[in-house]
């Protein structure tokens, strides 16, 4: 009997996991796939402090903007600063005095969001002429009043959910990637007490025992709900993202959809995102895909502001559900972005808790108000919380210098510079890896600067159960060359380690494939068609796989 | 004198376009051939394929492999809209023995030696870039993994520390692998098949290379020692010569991955095959299609590839032939401004119509307008811009390339008219 079985793996459930673990209950987390791979993962991989809702939801900006600072102390490798142009498009009706006054109120709406930017250690706005947008930014359109500087945040939200699994494993938390919950087990009273869940790599059915259940399945918790008879409230979101080839600016620029809507490119790794729709969705989250007419919208937005945008090399999309907070008869993007905990006591499933709503920024103190209910269930009282001050694995400062790290292992220093942003305090016991294996210091991927040590600390210790796994620890697969020249070395590596067989390997390497090409299909076009074309002469030239090459004995 | 005024003109100077400008000037004619940039004839792996073996490449039992022609009716059978089953004669063994012959030589005489091919045999054995073994119609003769006994071989397989992507593959070929660091100070950088061939195309460089493999396969038995396929450029015989003499064993390189450089020794031995048979070349030039069509009154022969080549796009959503604006077919319909989502399938390997996309033509290889007749009497096209098959899928990328660019280069001299 544990204290708390916590369903879904994104960044509620990793949180919450931690959180519940450093207070000292016991916890086993379920994921049905793998840390991050819904909402968490699939996001703006902002902790922005939420401009956007100054006016109707001051409390979001500044719960967001607390937590955003919180998170820069506990995982100050994961996270990049991303400074934002907010540019001031001419053609407001009444002319140019019209314009500037909108420029004025901009930069006064801003000047109070300035307010909330020492909580997260952000810098002051700052108005900026067009000549000097110009020369940080050459790409934005000529004909612009000006713009306002505001300061956000970005942080590798794969990984965030990832460092917080391992930190509640540290705490004794056990952790089931790749598996489902079948059933939800009740004692004679109804209330619940645990699970009978099935791994799905092995096929072994777990019966779980717990003194609660909590319910953070983000998209997936109102179908979790219905099945215990309860009821979640949500209105989920679509969200698509296209992804360029390159960083093209060190800026983030928000710009304007056809509809008015606010659209942003940022630059984010190694890449420039656009972002992002918000459509009612009402399919199966499981089987999500971007469209061609969502990247065409995307686009477009990106070039009212970058001309050039239209030129660019789209190299993949991706998209989620946001698990928003239901309210009927308003459009998606007035939905408040506030959170909620719901105790299903009251109808029909005591003992089992949900949790809808929220923003990634905020995740460790909705965590944080989760656990406080779970104890409160549990017949307690809240114990204090301590995740805003405990680093994450990895995030324990001073971080190591890249580059001296680099002289010491003879790694190269880019790729080096990239372990330690994904690795933070740990990059040097990956590198110690390579004094056994000097192969190991061979960067893998080129497009994202993954060493063969870092797959290999991924594969040992972050608790990797799928080669797919990789592409949430280390960003494998997702740069412009598609795994074209990752996949194999990485499908080895992963073979090896887990003493795997031929066939298994490959196994493993086509749902690696699969799970990319979902990514980059509906963005077909262009220049990314000749890599495409390249990318399968290489993976699919071979005939179909799972026939067995060896040459027999001898050997 | 332009080039638009030449007997015969080429558009494309990947494998099928200099088949089309060799087999015409073998003809008696005088051939020009105007080239933008390599495409994905650079990017070969070494080996030519005919077929895919119908059961895939990796060969449980290797003495009962199906023969390459046999291998080529399978995939006719499977695909009636191939190339090669609109060409009837790509069907006999006679014409393919012909084409790939002319094309084998010619390469041969521009520095690049090729195994033999032969239709009505499995073709030879090679390793792969993953470390697996598998049959090739030809390739460059040091890929040929020359008396090959799967009952018998030992073999080592050399993974160089510094290459990138060299050989990934699982522990390739039972597990016998030999790390060689070269070259060998600490903080090397780590280099890319082709820094590593120019290196090796130094003599002083390529005698430390071959001492350090020597040493490290010294005493353990091999029959067989396959290496990363990054032996120089221009002096890879002479290497391998010096390490089967020091080693006893047959000595190969695998088949090129990405960054490949077999596809460059290949780029340039077509390069210098051109030069070489007197065709004016012109690189770097895109032509124009209207213009094209109103300067010239003799033959054209468009090879100008597919994606990778640039004959074929898709942009912002509308497919085309990148030159003369040609309708874009996959073999069964017409592709105009589908969205990607409805050209392709969920599942990774497809059918993809959208990778099967390029020119429609007749069994003389002359594009077909939307009404079924050819455009031009002496307009045809060769290689991958025409449609109706996936050479990445089909493996027969070069072998189509091969048949097509030696008919249309014979066609355009007036010969094999029906």
């Amino acid at each position: 009997m544990v204290d708390l079985i916590i369903v879904g793996g994104g960044v509620n459930g990793t949180g919450i996991a931690r959180d519940a673990a450093m207070r000292g209950l016991s916890v086993v987390l379920i994921e049905r796939e793998d840390f991050g791979v819904g909402a968490s993962g699939n996001s703006s991989w902002m902790v922005h402090g939420g401009v956007r809702y100054l006016l109707t939801d001051p409390k979001v900006t500044r719960v967001s903007c607390r937590d955003s600072g919180y998170i820069q102390k506990i995982a100050p490798h994961l996270i990049f600063r991303i400074p934002f142009l907010m540019p001031i498009l001419p053609g407001m009706p009444g002319g140019r005095l019209v314009d500037l006054a909108y420029a004025y109120g901009t930069e006064c709406f801003l000047g109070v969001y300035d307010r909330y930017q020492p909580l997260k250690n952000g810098k002051q706005s700052t108005r900026l002429s067009p000549e000097e947008v110009h020369r940080l930014y050459p790409a934005v359109r000529p004909d612009i009043v000006g713009a306002v500087t505001l300061d956000e945040y970005g942080i590798d939200a794969y990984r965030l959910c990832v460092i917080n699994a391992l930190s509640a494993a540290e705490h004794g938390a056990k952790l089931h990637t790749w598996t489902v919950v079948e059933k939800v087990l009740r004692d004679e009273a109804g209330h619940v007490r645990g699970v009978i869940a099935r791994d799905r790599l092995t096929g072994d059915v777990l019966e779980l025992k717990g003194r609660a259940v909590f319910n953070a399945t983000g998209a997936w918790s109102p179908r979790f709900a219905r099945r215990q008879g309860a009821r979640v409230e949500m209105r989920p979101g679509k969200g698509v993202h296209v992804v360029l080839d390159r960083k093209i600016s060190n800026y983030g620029v928000i710009t304007k959809a056809v509809d008015g809507r606010d659209m942003f490119v940022i630059p984010l790794e190694t890449s420039s995102v656009i972002g992002t729709t918000d459509d009612d969705f009402y399919g199966d989250p499981g089987a999500l895909e971007a469209t061609h007419d969502e990247v065409a919208y995307l686009i477009q937005a990106a070039s009212h502001v970058l001309p050039s945008i239209e030129r660019a090399r789209v190299i993949r999309t991706y998209a989620g559900v946001r698990p928003t907070l239901h309210t009927y008869g308003i459009d998606e993007s007035s939905l408040s972005r506030d959170h909620r905990i719901v105790d299903h006591a009251s109808d029909g499933a005591p003992g089992m808790l949900s949790m809808v709503g929220g923003k990634l920024a905020a995740y460790r103190m909705m965590s944080e108000e989760a656990v406080d209910a779970v104890e409160t269930v549990m017949g307690g009282s809240p114990t204090s919380c301590r995740t805003h001050v405990q680093p994450l694995p990895g995030g324990t400062t001073p971080l190591p210098n890249p580059i001296a790290l680099a002289e010491e292992y003879g790694t190269p220093p880019w790729e080096t510079s990239r372990l330690v942003h994904r690795q933070g305090a740990n990059a040097r016991d990956a590198l110690e890896l390579t004094r056994d294996e000097p192969a190991l210091r061979a960067p893998i991927c080129r497009c994202e600067g993954v060493l063969g040590a870092e797959l290999v600390w991924c594969i040992r210790f972050e608790h990797v159960r799928r080669l797919v796994d990789l592409v949430r620890r280390c960003r494998l697969g997702h740069g412009p060359c598609g795994g074209a020249r990752c996949v194999r070395v990485a499908g080895s590596l992963f073979a090896r380690e887990r003493g795997l067989e031929q066939k298994k390997a490959e196994r493993e390497i086509d749902v690696l494939l699969q799970e990319l090409w979902k990514w980059r299909r509906p963005a077909l076009d262009g220049a990314q068609l000749a890599q495409e074309e390249l990318t399968r002469g290489l993976f699919c030239s071979a005939g179909p796989t799972g026939s067995d090459g060896q040459p027999g004995s001898g050997a | 004198m332009s080039v638009l005024d030449a007997e015969i003109l080429v558009i494309g100077g990947g494998m099928a376009g200099v088949a089309a400008a060799l087999s015409a000037v073998e003809a008696g004619r005088r051939v020009a051939l105007v080239k933008r940039a390599p495409g994905a004839t650079s990017m070969s792996t070494g080996a030519f394929d005919l077929a895919p073996h119908p059961r895939g490449w990796h060969l449980a039992k290797p003495d009962r492999d199906p023969t390459q022609l046999e291998c080529l009716e399978a995939l006719v059978r499977a695909s009636p809209g191939h190339p090669y089953a609109l060409i009837g004669r790509a069907n006999e063994a006679e014409y393919l023995q012909e084409a790939f012959s002319f094309v084998l030589e010619k390469l041969e005489a521009g520095g690049l030696p090729h195994a033999n091919f032969d239709p009505r045999d499995p073709g030879h054995h090679a390793v792969t870039s993953t470390g697996r073994l598998r049959r090739a119609a030809s390739s460059q003769a040091s890929h040929v993994l020359r008396d090959f006994n799967p009952d018998r071989a030992r073999i080592g397989v050399v993974r160089l520390a510094r290459c990138l992507g060299g050989l990934t593959g699982p522990p390739p070929m039972g597990g016998n692998v030999i790390e060689v660091d070269w070259p060998s100070s600490k903080n090397a950088p780590f280099l890319l098949p082709a820094d590593i061939g120019k290196l090796l195309d130094e003599e002083g460089e390529s005698r430390r290379f071959v001492e350090i493999v020597v040493a490290a396969c010294k005493g353990r038995g091999f029959s067989h020692i396959v290496l990363p396929p990054v032996l120089g450029v221009f002096r890879t015989r002479e290497i391998l010569n010096e390490l089967e003499e020091a080693t006893r064993a047959v000595c190969c390189e695998a088949l090129g991955g990405e960054a490949s450089l077999p596809g460059i020794r290949l780029e340039n031995a077509l390069r210098r095959s051109l030069e070489r048979a007197g065709v004016t070349v012109e690189t770097g030039r895109t032509l124009d299609g209207a213009e094209v069509l109103e300067r010239r009154g003799g033959p054209v022969v468009l090879a100008s590839g597919r994606f990778i080549g640039g004959g074929v796009a898709r942009r912002q959503g509308s497919m085309t032939e990148t030159v003369f604006g040609l309708p874009i077919h996959d073999g069964e319909s017409y592709l105009d401004d589908q969205p990607a989502e409805m050209l392709s399938c969920r599942s990774y390997r497809g059918p993809h119509s959208l990778f099967r996309a390029g020119l429609r033509v007749d069994d003389l290889l002359r594009p077909l307008d939307m009404g079924n007749r050819p455009l031009h009497e002496t307009f045809f096209a060769a290689g991958s811009v025409i449609g109706g098959y996936d050479p990445h899928v089909d493996g027969c990328g070069l072998g189509v390339a091969v048949v097509t660019g030696y008919r249309a280069g014979r066609l355009a001299a007036g010969l094999e008219a029906s």
